[in-house]
């Protein structure tokens, strides 16, 4: 088996060429474009990445526009997207286009290097079709880690490697507190700055999606001052 | 904090309340102190004419000796009546010689018959209808019979008296007149009469109504003062409270309400829509701090990723001239991006610590297109100008300069190896305008409102910041002029730049 694709698409050379070097040394096969109209023209034709990183704006195609594209002819390739901006706009509107996660900028080769495996991990176990490793459960909810696969009341829950990361974090701990530092070290694996707000912005995309199964979700608190908890 | 100072106590005589009431108290004392003020100089006017009086009877009687003739007082001599008159026209006096118990020798009425301030008080209050001294005087009966005439033989005598309406205060004054040499009997006298007018006399004899009008009057306009002041002030202390919570949030609303439709209201509108400019001007800051983090991100992360890289272990020298190139561009970008940042906040904030000259536009499109031609990296472009005649505006030269710089380069980008430039500098009567005109692909009309905003490129692998034309635009208003791009299909774009001179 060849090594592992991975499409890198940034308009700033600099980034694109040093983060080459980076998924190069991890030991990926690493092709570069520098916007997104470019990053379908070689999506276009063999061989196809098993994996992109797309900055999101760009001249020309922006990253949204891309990562609809792309789902649009029916792709499937898993995208983390690359974000310059905080604001939750970016975030919301990537991952509804169905992002697989993100990654905001400036960030850590680690952090990047753990998503990317995370994300390859999770299709490979789902591709090979090995039995599924036993669920944790917590109440009504199931997670099988392997195939970060999230079930609440049985039902299929569509969730990033992040949210998916969050949801264990409670799971494996019913009824503690995690701060917002800690889920996010827990969830991303992440050490760099970023502001607690995001942690906020997935605790309520997590509800928004448990309450689109049961309407009346209330196990994920808000402990003022501390932290979320799930609430046994 | 803010607000607890701006709270203060305003002292009472500063207040617009107090103000209001003490401007009414003021306007209905006017009329009494008016009367009582009037009396006081009447009271001063009364010795006025009495001094006069006084003085033109010693001189006449210094110039005027009784002679007899048949045993009786003889008229006055020619000479003596010339001096006379000249008396009592000098004090304007009504001057009369009169025999005791008879005739009238000599009658010199030279009594003015009004001042200025009289006419001034008649214009003011209309006429007074006071007597004239001829009338007053003709109801006194005869001369010689009257009492003051009768007794002026035993000494000097002076009175004044008012007109029955007291209209008119009437002052005379008499004395025996002195003999001539070797007359025998002193029976004749000089009478001296004169008048004053007093119109302001019949107000004050309304003091007491007047008085009695504004005690009753006094209530009613105390009220009224409180309720104007309080109208007033109420709705004044109402903006001013709303005003104050504003001052103390972060993100104040434009939303001061007062249900007026009088100057309040209208200040309340104003305040709304100061308010609004301020709460735009704050999202465009926000906007441009926002835009600043974002476009630095890039290059952080970039420089950021290859500090790791050399972390991770051994680095060959292939390696290491990647790294450094990242690493050199990177922060010339971050460099690059801050400083044309700084020029667009100074350029937007309208340059206003900025000397401003003379500026030849036509010789600096000129100097830039020479420039432009001496540039191997545009080699294969053909450039054209068309700047022959001054076309000199006042302006900041080295902004100028830039926004033309960068409307040539974005042109000589865009037109490619092959392709052409034409600049074009025309000089109207308002303004100077500068048209780069490009052969390259054009502009998208979806693409085309966006050519300004900052950051919106349609350059691949960010060889520029995104900036320049923004900066363009924001050079051009700073001027009080504009930019106008057009992009015909299949004939490249066109920049318009004016700027009025």
């Amino acid at each position: 088996m060849g090594k592992t694709r991975i499409l890198l698409v940034d308009d700033d050379p600099s980034l694109n060429d040093v983060l080459a070097l980076a998924l190069g040394d991890a030991g990926y096969e690493v092709a570069t474009a520098e916007d997104g109209s470019e990053a379908l023209e070689r999506l276009a034709r063999p061989p196809l990445p098993e994996l992109i990183v797309s900055d999101i704006n760009m001249p020309v195609l922006d990253g949204f526009t891309l990562l609809k594209r792309l789902r649009e002819r029916g792709s499937s390739i898993p995208v983390i997207l690359l974000t310059s901006r905080d604001g939750e706009i970016d975030e919301t509107l990537g991952f509804e286009l169905g992002a697989d996660d993100y990654v905001a900028k400036p960030f850590s080769t680690r952090v990047l290097l753990a998503r990317i495996a995370a994300i390859l991990r999770r299709d490979q176990v789902r591709a090979s079709g090995a039995e599924p490793d036993p669920a944790i459960t917590c109440g009504e909810l199931e997670l099988r880690v392997d195939h970060m696969l999230a079930r609440y009341r049985d039902v299929l829950l569509e969730t990033t490697v992040t949210e998916f990361r969050m949801l264990e974090a409670f799971a494996r701990r019913p009824g503690a507190v995690l701060s917002r530092d800690r889920l996010m070290e827990l969830g991303r694996g992440d050490d760099s700055i970023v502001g607690e707000r995001i942690v906020d912005t997935y605790v309520r995309r997590l509800r928004r999606k448990l309450e689109a199964i049961d309407p009346g979700f209330d196990r994920i608190e808000t402990v003022v001052g501390a932290g979320y908890r799930w609430k046994v | 904090m803010a607000s607890r100072r701006a709270r203060r106590r305003i002292p009472p005589v500063r207040s617009l309340r107090v103000r209001a009431v003490a401007v009414v108290v003021l306007v209905l004392l006017c009329p009494p102190a008016f009367v009582t003020l009037s009396a006081v100089m009447e009271g001063n006017v009364e010795h006025e004419p009495m001094a006069r009086l006084e003085a033109a009877l010693d001189e006449a009687l210094g110039r005027y000796r009784v002679r007899t003739e048949v045993g009786a007082p003889a008229a006055p001599s020619e000479d003596e009546r010339v001096a006379l008159d000249a008396i009592a026209s000098r004090h304007e006096v009504w001057l009369r010689v009169v025999e005791q118990g008879g005739r009238v020798l000599l009658d010199l009425q030279r009594a003015r018959s009004g001042d200025v301030i009289q006419r001034l008080g008649e214009l003011v209050f209309g006429e007074d209808g006071a007597p004239t001294l001829t009338d007053f005087d003709s109801t006194q009966g005869e001369l010689a019979r009257r009492p003051e005439v009768e007794s002026a033989f035993t000494g000097r005598q002076s009175r004044c008296r008012t007109s029955p309406e007291g209209k008119l205060l009437v002052c005379q004054v008499a004395a025996a007149a002195s003999t001539a040499a070797g007359v025998a009997a002193p029976d004749v006298a000089i009478h001296v009469e004169a008048g004053v007018r007093r119109s302001v006399r019949a107000l004050y004899d309304l003091e007491y109504q007047l008085k009695k009008l504004m005690l009753l009057v006094l209530p009613v306009a105390l009220v009224l003062a409180w309720w104007l002041g309080w109208r007033m002030v109420r709705p004044i202390e109402e903006l001013r409270e709303q005003v104050l919570e504003k001052a103390a949030l972060a993100a104040p609303g434009a939303d001061l309400h007062l249900a007026r439709r009088d100057e309040f209201g209208d200040l309340a509108a104003a305040f709304n829509s100061l308010l609004a400019s301020l709460e735009s001007r704050a999202r465009a800051n926000e906007a441009f701090v926002a835009d600043l983090a974002h476009e630095t991100k890039n290059p952080v992360a970039a420089i950021r990723t290859a500090a790791e890289s050399l972390a991770a272990g051994a680095v060959d020298a292939e390696r290491a001239q990647r790294l450094s190139k990242v690493l050199g561009d990177s922060s010339a970008r971050l460099d690059r991006v801050v400083t044309q940042f700084l020029e667009l906040a100074r350029a937007e904030a309208g340059m206003r610590d900025e000397p401003r000259e003379d500026v030849d536009l036509a010789a600096l499109a000129r100097a830039l297109v020479e420039r432009a031609r001496a540039d191997e990296r545009h080699a294969g472009v053909t450039v054209t100008c068309e700047a022959d005649t001054a076309a000199p505006v006042n302006g900041v030269a080295e902004r100028l300069e830039a926004a033309l710089r960068n409307l040539l380069d974005n042109a000589l980008d865009f037109a490619g190896a092959g392709g052409e430039v034409r600049v074009a500098v025309e000089a109207r009567a308002d303004a100077v305008a500068v048209t780069v005109a490009d052969t390259g692909p054009g502009i998208d009309a979806e693409a085309l409102p966006r050519v300004f905003e900052r950051f919106f490129t349609t350059r691949r692998s960010r060889r520029g910041t995104g900036l320049g034309l923004a900066l363009v635009r924001a050079i051009a208003e700073a001027h009080g002029g504009s930019v106008r791009v057009a992009s015909p299909p299949g004939s490249g774009a066109v920049f318009v730049l004016e700027i009025p001179r």
